[in-house]
């Protein structure tokens, strides 16, 4: 039997609001305008992810519970015509990764073994994030002992003693990065990806999670991971990036275990990401990102932040228009092209 | 000569992916720890040559395990560099570089970190 597979950790922040819409009809300035509106109110937005097919968008994000009942506030004043979910929920992260598709494969499995749905997911540079109500929170990290092992936990008991003594120290912290230019620790990029767009029923989900293993048995790669609400409760969209080069194998497997899911194909597309202090703690970072791309006329097609991390996934033909604009916006060290 | 093998302890998982495929870039090796304690577990199973240190850490911060490995026979000839969040502008806060110099830190770099200025620091330690 494989063993199961070794991560380094898992972190939860507890005490958020998860906020889900669906804007069908906006266009393309949807999603800057919306950032834009929540950053002048200085409201941080600790996780997103940002949908688009055929200009309809598809939203989730999650803020401190302080900032909820303002964020409500801010959307019904702004934007009457959307009718917003929100749940208490907590985010729930596991990491590293490594683009190996086996861990949100088998994450995904295990959470409908023991019947938690998260709402919301994403993954960054180092983590795959999910988003749970607040009642599952207990149920989902007692899970994830069954798939895999922690080094610095052995069980759940281990993690629950490990979290007492944390102390909040971040807003001292932020106070402090009061840049003109935000900096960031390097931007990423790759092309020659395909973008996905998978609905799913939600009883799917561990067929996509038997997808997803699939994927990693044949040594693919997955380079950016969202879901993205739907108008059908009973559906999610997934959105994710294979590359191309793979294009034969996984359209076999998913046409074989899911032949009607794929709801649409984006090629060629590229992705970048960029990762900076505090990303997940400090207002305004996607708001300025996506001014930047918009000044430019960048298409984001999907759009993730989690953990401290930004990914984005545009037309391949725009990605160098997206790099010189994020330069203008960010303190960029290093840029690299990832094969 | 053989592979250095650097540890770094940070509970931003992207920005310990982000440190470690720089120092993979180089040649080294690298092992990762998510916080304080599982830096110190971590070391007692493989001795590094060179440990990359956030402060502020769940369970045990950066300064205790510091000042820890420098008290320790031991360990306390590893070189440690710690990864400070705010810089010397913000007298406020209780994480300074002056706090961080009194841990016997071998050296310090602030976030956010220039990668490359980060491998200037380890090489002049190692």
């Amino acid at each position: 039997m494989r063993p199961s597979p070794r991560l380094g950790g898992f972190k939860i922040l507890n005490e958020v609001v998860w906020i889900s819409l669906t804007q069908p009809e906006k266009g393309k300035k949807f999603p800057t305008e919306f950032f834009h509106i929540l950053a002048k109110e200085k409201i941080n937005i600790s996780f997103l992810t940002c949908g688009n097919q055929n200009q309809a968008w598809g939203l989730n994000i999650v803020v401190d519970t302080s900032y909820a009942s303002n964020s409500s506030n801010l959307i019904e004043k702004n934007f009457d015509e959307i009718n917003p979910i929100s749940a208490k929920a907590a985010i729930l992260s596991i990491f590293p990764h490594k683009s190996n598709p086996e861990i949100i494969g088998a994450l995904l499995e295990v959470f409908v073994k023991v019947g938690v749905q998260p709402v919301a997911l994403a993954n960054s540079h180092s983590a795959i994030s999910v988003v749970l109500r607040e009642d599952t929170v207990s149920k989902a990290t007692a899970a994830l002992f069954d798939p895999f092992r922690f080094g610095a936990y052995r069980t759940p008991a281990d993690w629950k003693l490990a979290q007492k003594g944390k102390e909040k120290l971040y807003k001292e912290v932020v106070a402090s990065y009061q840049e003109k230019k935000p900096k960031i620790y390097g931007l990423e990029w790759q092309e020659e990806q395909e973008l996905l767009h998978v609905k799913l029923d939600t009883r799917d989900m561990s067929l996509m999670g038997t997808v997803f293993k699939d994927f990693a048995r044949l040594g693919i790669f997955l380079t950016f991971l969202i879901s993205s609400p739907s108008h059908n409760k009973r559906e999610t969209n997934l959105l994710f990036c294979l590359p191309e080069s793979d294009k034969r194998n996984y359209s076999h497997m998913i046409r074989e275990l899911l032949p009607e899911a794929v709801t649409a194909r984006f090629y060629p597309v590229a992705f970048f990401s960029m990762n900076g202090p505090h990303f997940g703690d400090r207002y305004g970072i996607a708001s300025e990102l996506l001014m930047a791309l918009d000044s430019v006329q960048v298409e984001i097609i999907g759009l993730s932040c989690s953990i401290h991390s930004i990914t984005g996934v545009l037309p391949a033909d725009q990605i160098h228009d997206a790099i010189r604009a994020i330069q203008t916006c960010f303190d960029v060290p290093s840029v690299i092209k990832k094969n | 000569m053989a592979k250095k093998y650097i540890l770094v302890v940070d509970d931003d998982p992207d920005l310990v992916e982000t440190v470690a495929m720089m120092l993979e870039s180089k040649g080294c090796e690298v092992g990762r720890a998510y916080d304080g304690v599982e830096g110190e577990e971590s070391i007692k199973e493989r001795r590094p040559d060179l440990v990359i240190l956030d402060i502020m850490m769940p369970r045990k911060d950066g300064y205790i395990l510091c000042a820890e490995m420098k008290a320790n026979e031991e360990t306390r000839d590893i070189p440690v560099v710690l990864l400070t969040a705010v810089g010397e502008a913000v007298p406020t806060t209780s994480y300074t570089h002056a706090d961080g110099m009194s841990t016997e830190a071998d050296d310090y770099i602030a976030k956010p970190i220039d990668t490359e200025g980060l491998w200037e620091v380890v090489t002049a330690l190692l």
